[in-house]
C-alpha cells in the first residue's frame, strides 16, 4: 500500500491546541479540575456544542446558515410555553420536529430558487426573530413548575441530561454523516458541487438533509436551553453564531466546505469552553470571554490563511494541473 | 470483429446549436468486446455525439439502438441506467472524498449504508480491476495523480455495471507511463467484452487499441474501417477536409522586426525550454493538442502562470513574470481559451468590457471620461464589427462570436505591441470566425505580433505565417507556413515520431 | 445573426437589464400607496421627513457598505462594533477636553485602521463573513474592556452641534445621508476606482486578467465601509452627549437589509449607492407605517424579514432569468 495520510495533519495541531488549553488552566486553577467544574464545562459544551454542530453541517454543505439564533429563540419559547402541558420529552421531540421541517422548507427554496443561503437565511434571521417576539408577547415566557428544570441539569457525576442528549446528537450526526450516502452527499456538494452534480448526486437531497439537520440541531439547543433555565426570552441567542461558528472553524470544519468531522467540531466546542470557563473561574466578565472567543477565531483565520490555504492552493493547482510524475519541468540549466 | 450484430448502434443522427450544424446525419456502431476509436478535427462532433450518448443532449433526429431495442434519454440518469457511462476530460470526482466514496457517489442502486469500512471492502474489486491495487480506497482523492483519478473514474464505471465505456481523449494531460495504466485498462475492459468509444487526438493510440476506427469530419462520420489495413497518412487524410476557402484572409505587407524574444522558457506543462520570436506584423501559431504545452507558454509569457526559468522581452524590455498587469504595461495583451471564466464581465456592459483594460486611457485624475470611453468602444467596435445599438448592453447578452470579439477586442484599445491568443475561435460559428481572422490580420498589419495557440490545424495553416508544432510538452518544430502542410503538421501534433 | 433579430435582442435585454431597478422604485411606490390608502399620516411632508431622519444612520453604515457588496466580498458583520467603538472613542476624546476637529480626525483614524485589517484580510483569502464576526467580537470586546462596560459621556456641549442643529430645517444627519449617497453614487458612476470595484465584484479573475487590482480594492472597500459606520457613531456620540457599546445593536444586519432591499447583487458586480439608500428609507418607511398602524415590536421584525426574503428571492430569479437564454 502506498502509504498516504488519511488524517489531515492540522487536526494533530487542533488536538494540540486543546490539550495545552486544558493543561493551562488547570496548572493555573486548581478548581479547573473538579468534578463540579468539569460538569460545568460539559454543560457548557451542551449549549456551545449543539450549536456549533448546527452551523457546521451546512458549512460542511458549503453554505452558511445565518439563522440558528432566531431558530433557537423561538423553538426555546414555543417548548417553554408547552412543557407544562404536554411534558419533558414530547416537548423536544416537538422542537425537533418544527427545526425540521422549518430547516427542510428553508434548504428547498434555497435550492429552488437558486439563491445563496448567506442572503436567504438572513432573511430568516430576522423574520424568525420577529416571530419570536410575536408568539412570546414581547416578554419573557416563564415556567412556573421549576422541576422540569431541575431534571433537565440535573447533575449525575459530570453528565446531565442536557449534556448527555447533547453527547447523544454528537454520536448521531456522525454516524449519519460517516454512515449514510445521505452524509457523504452533504461532503460531496461541499467539497465539489459540479464533480458531486456530474457524478449523479441530486443536489436538492444534500441541500435539505444539510439545513433540515441545521434547523433541528439549532432546535433542540434552543428548546434544552430555555427549559434548563426555566425562561425563554425574545431576544435570547442573539449572539450564537459568533461562538458557534468559532468552535465549528477551531474544530476544522473548512469554509470551503467539504471538510471537517462532528468530532473536530466536538474538539472545537470543548477548546473554546475549557478558555471561557478558564477566563470565567479567574473572574474575568462576560465580554472578556467575547473578546477571547474573537482573538481565537481571528486565530483560527490566521491560521487558516497561513498554513491551511498555501497548501489547499497548491493542491488545487496540482489537481488542475499537474499532468502526472513523469511531466514535470526538467530544470534546464541557464544558457 | 467476432460479433454480427453491433451492440450500440447510432442511424442518422442530427444535432444543431443555433446556427451550427455540430452532427449531420451521423452513423456509429461498436460491438460487443470491441474498441471503437473515434477520430476529428476540433469541432467535427465526436463531442456532441459523446454528450448525446451520455444523455446530455437530446439530438434533434435520428436513431440510438442498444442491445437491439431503440433507445431515448430523458437525462443523464437514463443513460446510465442503460449501462453507457462517460470517463470524463473534466472529472466528476470530489477532491476532498475518499476514492471509496467517489466510487460509490451518485451511485442511486446501493443502498443507504456506507460504513467506511464496508465502502472500502466493496470498492477494492473495482480498483483492482483498474490495476490501482496499492491505493488504500480511503484515502482522499485529492491526494492522487490526474491518471489515478481517472481510473478511479473508470472504476466507478465498473461499479455502476457499465456495458458501453466512452473515454473522452483519456491520454490528453497524461504522461507516458501513466498512458500506459490507462491502455492496459481499456484492454481489460476488451476481455470483459464490454463495449469502449475511444475518443483521441493521438493517432498512435488508435493504432496500438483500437479494432476499428470512424472518423468524423464537419458533423458527418465515415463508415468504420477497421484499423488493421490502415496506414496512418490514410487516416489523416480522412480526418482532413477540404480547405476553408475565403476563411482566411491573405497578407499583404511583410513582418517587420522582432519584438517578442521568449529565450528559455520553461513553465509548468513544458518539458524542453522553449524559444521563439515574433516579428511585428507577423502572426505566429502554436499548434498543439490539449496538454501539449502550447496554451502553457501563452500564459507563462502572459503573466497567468508562474514561469521556471527562461526571460521573455518585449522591443528589448524584460517582461516580469510576477502578474498580468506587469505584462499588460509592457505592451501584452492575452486572451485566455476560456473566455466566461477570466476574459469577460458577462453581467456588465459593452462598453465596460471593451475599456477595461485600457482605463488609463480613458480617465483623467481618477476621473473617467465617458466621451474617451465611448470613442474607444465605437472605434473597437468599428474595427471587430460588433453591432453599435448593443455596446449598451450586457456582454452575457451576445452570441459566441461576438463575445470572442469582445475578449480579443478589448486589448486593442491602447497601443499594443503583442497579443496572445488561446483558442481564437472556440464556440463560434463559421461566419463569426472568418471575422475574427480578418481582424486579427488587420492588426497584425498594424503592426502587432500575434501569437496564436490552437489545436484547429486549419486554422493554424489558414491565419499563420509561422507553425510552431507542440507535442507533450515540447516544440517539435518551427517552420515558415510555406514550408509545411496539414499532413505534416497533423503528424507533427498528433505522432512527430514518424513525422520525424 | 441578422440585424432585425439583433434589434429585437436589444430592446428585450434593456428591458430585462432595466428589471432590478424598476422592482426597487415599484417597491417603494407600492409602500407610498399602500400608506397613502390605509393612513393619511403616513404620506405627509412631516413624515416623510422623519421617515428619511429615521433611515438617515444606517443608510450612511449601509451606503458606505454597498461597496463591499459590489466588490463581490459580501457585507461586513463589524459595523455595529466599529460604530459603537466611534462613539465611545469620539465621547472620551471630547472628554479630555480635544478640540471637535482633533477627536473626529482620531476617530476617522482608528476606524480607517480597523477596516483596512479587515480588507488587508479579506484581500489575502480570508472569508470576509469571518474575518468581520471576528473583528467585530474583538471591537466589542475591547471596547467594553477599555470602557469597564459603562457609558462614556462627553462631558461638554463643544459637539452637540454636530448632532443636533438643523440647517434650512433638515438634521445634519439627514443632510450627511443625501451627500454621501451622491458623492457614493457620483464615485460609483464616474470614477476609475468605481469601475475597478465593479468590474473586481463582477469577475475577479477577469480583472486581475485586465490588470486591475483586485487586492487593493478590497482593502480600500472595508476602509471606507469602516469610516462610514464611524461617521454614524460621531453623529450619534455628538447628539446624545455619550457614547455606549450596545448603542448600534442591529445596525449590521439593519443596513445589510438595506443593501438586499436596493437590489445589490450578492455576488457583486451590481448594485448601487442610490438605490441602497432607497432601500434603507424603504425599511424605515415600513416601520414607520407599521408603528402608525399599531403594529407590535414582533410584527414589525417580520414584516422586515418577509421584506427581505420576498426582495432578495425576487431579484435572484429576476438575475437567474437573465443569464439564462
Amino acid at each position: 500500500m502506498r502509504s498516504i495520510q488519511r488524517v489531515d495533519p492540522t487536526a494533530w495541531a487542533r488536538l494540540g491546541l486543546f490539550v495545552a488549553v486544558f493543561l493551562v488552566f488547570s496548572w493555573r486553577d486548581d478548581r479547573f479540575f473538579t468534578t463540579n467544574n468539569v460538569f460545568t464545562i460539559f454543560e457548557g459544551f451542551a449549549f456551545l456544542g449543539l450549536a456549533a454542530l448546527a452551523v457546521g453541517v451546512t458549512i460542511i454543505a458549503g453554505e452558511l446558515d445565518l439563522s440558528v439564533g432566531s431558530a433557537a429563540a423561538v423553538a426555546g419559547i414555543i417548548s417553554v410555553s408547552v412543557v407544562e402541558k404536554i411534558g419533558l420529552i414530547p416537548t423536544v421531540l416537538l422542537a425537533t420536529l418544527i427545526g425540521i421541517a422549518y430547516g427542510s422548507f428553508q434548504g428547498y427554496l434555497i435550492y429552488r430558487l437558486r439563491i445563496q443561503s448567506l442572503v436567504f437565511t438572513l432573511g430568516t434571521l430576522i423574520g424568525l426573530r420577529g416571530l419570536a417576539f410575536i408568539i412570546s408577547g414581547e416578554n419573557t415566557v416563564v415556567m412556573r413548575d421549576l422541576e422540569i428544570a431541575r431534571t433537565v441539569r440535573r447533575q449525575l457525576w459530570i453528565f446531565s441530561p442536557f449534556s448527555l442528549v447533547t453527547l447523544a446528537c454528537f454520536v448521531g450526526v456522525a454516524l449519519f454523516l460517516i454512515n449514510t450516502r445521505f452524509g457523504r452527499e452533504i461532503y460531496a456538494i461541499g467539497g465539489g458541487r459540479q464533480e458531486a452534480t456530474a457524478a449523479g448526486v441530486p443536489l436538492v437531497r444534500p441541500l435539505v438533509m444539510a439545513f433540515a439537520l441545521s434547523g433541528a440541531l439549532a432546535a433542540v439547543t434552543g428548546a434544552l436551553t430555555s427549559i434548563k433555565s426555566g425562561s425563554a426570552g425574545p431576544a435570547a441567542f442573539e449572539t450564537l453564531l459568533l461562538p458557534a461558528a468559532t468552535a465549528a472553524l477551531i474544530g476544522g470544519v473548512s469554509l470551503l466546505g467539504g471538510r471537517g468531522s462532528v468530532f473536530g467540531i466536538a474538539i472545537g466546542a470543548l477548546t473554546l469552553r475549557f478558555i471561557n470557563s478558564g477566563l470565567s473561574l479567574g473572574g474575568a466578565p462576560f465580554y472578556i470571554l467575547t473578546l477571547a472567543t474573537g482573538i481565537v477565531l481571528i486565530v483560527a483565520v490566521v491560521l487558516e490563511l497561513l498554513i491551511g490555504r498555501p497548501e489547499l492552493r497548491a493542491r488545487w493547482r496540482r489537481w488542475r494541473r499537474e499532468p502526472g510524475l513523469g511531466l514535470r519541468p526538467r530544470h534546464q540549466p541557464a544558457g | 470483429m467476432n460479433s454480427s450484430e453491433p451492440y450500440l448502434r447510432v442511424d442518422a443522427l442530427s444535432k444543431a446549436f443555433g446556427s451550427i450544424q455540430a452532427l449531420d446525419r451521423a452513423d456509429f456502431e461498436v460491438g460487443h468486446g470491441e474498441v471503437m476509436a473515434l477520430v476529428g478535427e476540433n469541432g467535427a462532433g465526436k463531442s456532441t455525439l459523446v454528450k448525446i450518448l451520455a444523455g446530455m443532449y437530446p439530438p434533434d433526429s435520428g436513431r440510438i439502438r442498444l442491445g437491439g431495442s431503440d433507445v431515448q434519454f430523458g437525462g443523464s440518469t437514463q443513460s446510465e441506467h442503460a449501462g453507457i457511462a462517460v470517463v470524463q476530460q473534466e472529472l466528476s470526482l470530489v477532491p476532498s472524498l475518499s476514492i471509496a466514496d467517489n466510487v460509490f457517489l451518485g451511485d442511486t442502486r446501493r443502498g443507504w449504508r456506507t460504513r467506511p469500512g464496508a465502502l472500502a471492502r466493496a470498492a477494492a474489486p473495482y480498483l483492482e480491476q483498474v490495476g490501482l491495487t496499492e491505493l488504500d480506497p480511503r484515502v482522499p482523492v485529492e491526494h492522487l495523480s490526474v491518471a489515478e483519478r481517472q481510473l478511479i473514474e473508470v472504476a466507478r464505471l465498473l461499479a455502476r455495471d457499465a456495458r458501453v465505456v466512452i473515454f473522452d481523449e483519456p491520454t490528453a494531460a497524461l504522461a507516458d507511463r501513466e498512458i500506459q495504466r490507462v491502455k492496459t485498462v481499456v484492454r481489460s475492459l476488451r476481455e470483459q467484452r464490454r463495449s469502449i468509444i475511444y475518443v483521441t487526438h493521438r493517432l498512435d493510440e488508435v493504432f496500438d487499441l483500437a479494432d476499428r476506427v470512424t472518423v468524423f469530419r464537419d458533423g458527418r462520420s465515415s463508415a468504420p474501417t477497421a484499423t488493421g489495413g490502415l496506414t496512418l497518412d490514410q487516416l489523416i487524410s480522412m480526418m482532413l477536409g477540404g480547405t476553408l476557402e475565403g476563411l482566411f484572409p491573405e497578407r499583404a505587407t511583410a513582418p517587420g522586426t522582432t519584438v517578442l524574444h521568449i529565450q528559455n522558457l520553461m513553465t509548468d506543462n513544458v518539458t524542453e525550454p522553449v524559444n521563439l520570436e515574433v516579428r511585428r506584423g507577423e502572426i505566429v501559431g502554436l499548434a498543439g493538442q490539449l496538454g501539449s504545452g502550447a496554451s502553457d507558454v501563452l500564459r507563462a509569457v502572459a503573466g497567468h502562470q508562474p514561469r521556471v526559468s527562461g526571460t521573455v522581452a518585449v522591443s528589448g524590455r524584460t517582461v516580469p513574470p510576477t502578474s498580468p498587469s506587469a505584462a499588460i504595461r509592457c505592451g501584452i495583451g492575452y486572451s485566455s481559451s476560456d473566455r466566461k471564466r477570466d476574459g469577460l464581465f458577462l453581467q456588465r456592459s459593452v462598453v465596460e468590457n471593451l475599456t477595461s483594460p485600457s482605463l488609463d486611457h480613458v480617465t483623467t485624475a481618477g476621473w473617467l471620461r465617458p466621451r474617451a470611453e465611448r470613442s474607444m468602444s465605437d472605434r473597437i467596435a468599428e474595427t471587430f464589427t460588433i453591432d453599435r445599438l448593443r455596446l449598451g448592453s450586457v456582454a452575457g447578452a451576445l452570441s459566441g462570436g461576438n463575445q470572442q470579439k469582445i475578449a480579443v477586442g478589448k486589448w486593442t484599445g491602447h497601443p499594443l505591441e503583442v497579443l496572445l491568443i488561446d483558442e481564437p475561435t472556440r464556440g463560434v460559428d463559421v461566419g463569426a470566425r472568418a471575422e475574427i481572422y480578418r481582424h486579427l490580420r488587420n492588426i497584425a498589419e498594424q503592426g502587432t505580433a500575434i501569437v496564436i495557440a490552437t489545436s484547429d490545424s486549419q486554422e493554424i495553416l489558414g491565419l499563420a505565417d509561422t507553425v510552431v508544432a507542440y507535442f507533450k510538452g515540447a516544440q517539435v518544430s518551427v517552420r515558415r507556413r510555406t514550408d509545411t502542410d496539414s499532413l505534416l503538421l497533423t503528424r507533427e501534433i498528433t505522432h512527430p515520431q514518424e513525422a520525424a | 445573426m441578422g440585424s432585425a433579430s439583433t434589434s429585437i435582442d436589444s430592446a428585450a435585454w434593456s428591458w430585462r437589464q432595466a428589471s432590478v431597478p424598476l422592482a426597487v422604485v415599484g417597491a417603494v411606490a407600492g409602500l407610498a400607496l399602500v400608506g397613502w390608502l390605509t393612513t393619511p399620516e403616513f404620506v405627509t411632508y412631516r413624515n416623510v421627513q422623519s421617515i428619511v431622519r429615521s433611515a438617515a444612520l444606517i443608510g450612511i453604515i449601509a451606503v458606505t457598505m454597498t461597496g463591499i457588496t459590489m466588490a463581490g466580498s459580501f457585507f461586513s458583520l463589524s459595523v455595529s462594533q466599529t460604530a459603537a467603538m466611534a462613539a465611545i472613542g469620539f465621547a472620551a476624546f471630547m472628554s479630555w477636553g480635544w478640540p471637535v476637529w482633533l477627536s473626529v480626525l482620531v476617530t476617522f483614524g482608528i476606524a480607517a485602521a480597523v477596516g483596512a485589517v479587515q480588507g488587508g484580510a479579506v484581500a489575502l483569502g480570508g472569508n470576509p463573513i469571518v474575518v468581520t464576526l471576528a473583528v467585530g467580537a474583538v471591537l466589542f470586546g475591547t471596547g467594553a474592556w477599555l470602557t469597564d462596560n459603562k457609558t462614556v459621556r462627553t462631558g461638554t456641549d463643544a459637539a452637540d452641534w454636530i448632532g443636533t442643529s438643523r440647517p434650512l430645517g433638515i438634521p445634519t444627519q439627514t443632510w450627511t445621508f443625501i451627500l454621501i449617497t451622491a458623492l457614493a453614487a457620483t464615485v460609483l458612476a464616474r470614477t476609475r476606482f468605481g469601475r475597478e470595484l465593479t468590474l473586481v465584484g463582477a469577475n475577479r479573475l477577469a480583472a486581475a486578467a485586465s490588470g486591475l487590482r483586485p487586492g487593493k480594492i478590497t482593502l480600500y472597500v472595508f476602509t471606507v465601509s469602516s469610516l462610514g459606520a464611524a461617521l454614524a457613531g460621531i453623529f450619534t456620540a455628538a447628539q446624545f452627549g455619550q457614547g455606549r457599546l450596545d448603542q448600534f445593536d442591529g445596525a449590521d444586519i439593519d443596513s445589510i437589509a438595506a443593501i438586499l432591499v436596493g437590489g445589490a447583487a450578492i455576488q457583486g458586480g451590481e448594485g448601487s449607492a442610490p438605490r441602497t439608500a432607497v432601500g434603507a428609507v424603504f425599511i424605515a418607511g415600513l416601520q414607520n407605517l407599521m408603528v402608525l398602524r399599531g403594529f407590535s415590536f414582533g410584527v414589525r421584525i417580520l414584516f422586515v424579514g418577509l421584506a427581505i426574503l420576498v426582495s432578495v428571492s425576487a431579484f435572484t430569479v429576476l438575475r437567474n432569468r437573465r443569464q439564462m437564454t
